[in-house]
């Protein structure tokens, strides 16, 4: 085998899977995920040099209002086609493990597109996320995070009257005696920072880029 | 001119003078509702309760407000999509989605006779008699894109209006359907005014292609079906950029967040009419009397046409709050 011949080709798949991300292309991901499989690429390279960095150009293209939430979800359906593919080559103990989120949208509330984007950002960004979906109980969170040793829970609400469910799920960490080993972060259109304070949360973030700071900063400062 | 003449001109695009306030969206709120003994979740169901609600923020604290239904899910459950019934402070929720293929999808010919809509019909002719001298009475029709999204999940419509489009308009045509009969239900049982909610179509999820594209024509079919009655249209979040298509749209006013400047929106909106935009939450929730009448002022001093809450007025506002936007109003 040519060795720089090969070397090409490895950036070549990298610059296609990331591209195949931000070009909303799963049919390309698909393709480039076979031929870094074909030629024995490390699937978490793959992964972590590709497609997560199609999903940083998205996030990018977000922010700038150049993309919207369809451009968004079709760039996760073209993430997750690669992610599939590369699953089972994954070596379980080659990931670097930025931390784990336990999110969900909070009980009463099944508004779940800011919370996905969320769990979508942190996933990218390396860390290890179970999404519990929607209308979810103070127990459930609790329990998921018991038993994922989770570093943080992530909760969202898009209503006033929903929002408030958040003290509820601070408050029964505390009477359960979690509170001091679980960092708490906030979001959804109607929360603010006052108001994370108020319920007894760590951190909230307005968006999903900000999400992803937060989170690493609450790691960083837990391990700290 | 009473108060609901004074409105109804402003929607008509006349000038009363002086300072006009009126909630297209939902204003009734947990402590109102109370007090006058309609609570929810009863009174998303029973006719009487649901006027005795509609009518008891202007009772009790002279805000113009009489819009029914309280909650986006009159036309999903109407479409078969299975609800939750909430609880005293929150309305009811969607809580499946519709599974079919979008080109499955046909209106129910009986959808007017489903879920709640007769109790709504029956809550606009009781009001349209209590509230006669009052209050224009309001009817809130959820828009095209926002039915779909409710019926069939938001994030299953949003990566289709990508994938398969032709479809996507094909439903947006047949919810357009629903707001045209419901409205004109509604207009038989004596509404005075219609509001359109499409908060899904807004400019914080869709690109203004994408507004241009899937909800825009098919609120404009809504509102060229109506064109007898005034009409609000409302669509939370950031809308600024989608505001020249919004013009468009043959809605008589627009109602936003204040996430949008009341300046740049009057610019933008042409002969649209200007409704709202005191913080729902930050001014009418979390702010004190004297943070609603100042925000509210200024509404006023920005050009405002018809203040409003930016958004729907959150359920758990004080009384005291919604008195001050009743008394900046009254101060001109």
């Amino acid at each position: 085998m040519n060795a720089p011949a090969m070397l090409n080709e490895r950036e070549v798949i990298l610059a296609g899977l990331a591209d195949s991300v931000w070009k909303l292309d799963p049919a390309m991901a698909t393709e480039f995920a076979q031929r870094a499989i074909a030629i024995g690429m490390d699937a978490y390279e793959a992964i972590n040099d590709g497609l997560a960095k199609g999903m940083m150009v998205v996030s990018g293209k977000f922010d700038r209002r150049e993309y919207f939430v369809p451009e968004l979800l079709r760039a996760a359906k073209a993430m997750n086609t690669g992610i599939d593919l590369l699953r089972p080559y994954l070596k379980v103990d080659a990931t670097t493990h930025k931390g784990t989120v336990v999110i969900a949208t909070v009980k009463g509330d099944i508004h779940q597109i800011g919370k996905n984007l969320v769990a979508l950002m942190l996933r990218t960004a390396g860390f290890t996320v179970h999404d519990l979906g929607v209308n979810c109980p103070a127990e459930k969170y609790l329990a998921k995070a018991r038993e994922e040793n989770a570093d943080i829970i992530g909760m969202s609400a898009l209503m006033t009257t929903t929002m408030l469910y958040m003290e509820t799920v601070t408050q029964t960490l505390q009477q359960e005696g979690m509170r001091d080993r679980i960092r708490v972060m906030v979001g959804g259109a109607p929360v603010s920072e006052m108001f994370a304070k108020k319920v007894g949360a760590d951190a909230y973030a307005s968006h999903a880029a900000m999400a992803v700071e937060v989170a690493k900063e609450l790691v960083a400062a837990r391990v700290a | 001119m009473n108060e609901k003449e004074r409105i109804l001109a402003t929607l008509r695009g006349q000038r009363p003078g002086g300072r006009v306030l009126w909630v297209p969206t939902v204003g009734v709120t947990v402590e109102a509702m109370k007090k006058v003994d309609a609570r929810w979740p009863e009174s998303h169901w029973d006719p009487k309760k649901l006027a005795r609600a509609a009518a008891s923020t202007y009772e009790l604290t002279g805000v113009p407000c009489c819009t029914i239904p309280f909650c986006l899910t009159l036309e999903g459950e109407a479409l078969g999509a299975p609800l939750d019934k909430g609880s005293e402070m929150t309305q009811p929720q969607i809580m499946e989605h519709l599974e079919m293929a979008f080109d499955e999808f046909e209106l129910p010919h009986d959808f007017l006779s489903r879920g709640r809509i007769p109790a709504v019909l029956e809550a606009v002719s009781l009001l349209a008699a209590s509230q006669r001298d009052i209050q224009p009475v309001n009817i809130k029709v959820t828009g095209p894109f926002t039915i779909a999204c409710a019926v069939f999940g938001a994030e299953r419509v949003l990566l289709a209006t990508m994938e398969e489009p032709d479809a996507v308009k094909r439903v947006m045509e047949l919810m357009a359907d629903v707001g045209i009969a419901i409205s004109r239900a509604a207009i038989g049982a004596g509404v005075d005014t219609i509001t359109i909610s499409d908060p899904v179509a807004s400019g914080d999820l869709l690109s203004p292609d994408q507004y241009a594209e899937f909800a825009r024509p098919y609120e404009a079919k809504v509102f060229a079906a109506i064109r007898d009655v005034p009409t609000a249209l409302h669509i939370c979040g950031y809308t600024k950029d989608n505001m020249p298509h919004i013009r468009t749209t043959g809605t008589a006013a627009f109602s936003f967040e204040e996430k949008v400047q009341v300046k740049d929106a009057k610019q933008l909106l042409g002969d649209v009419l200007a409704i709202g935009n005191v913080a729902p939450v930050r001014a009418l929730l979390n702010g004190s009397p004297a943070d609603v009448l100042r925000e509210s002022n200024q509404c006023f001093e920005d050009g405002i046409d018809l203040l409003s809450s930016g958004c729907a007025v959150p359920p758990l506002t004080t009384l005291e709050n919604l008195r001050a936007m009743a008394a900046s109003a009254k101060a001109h």
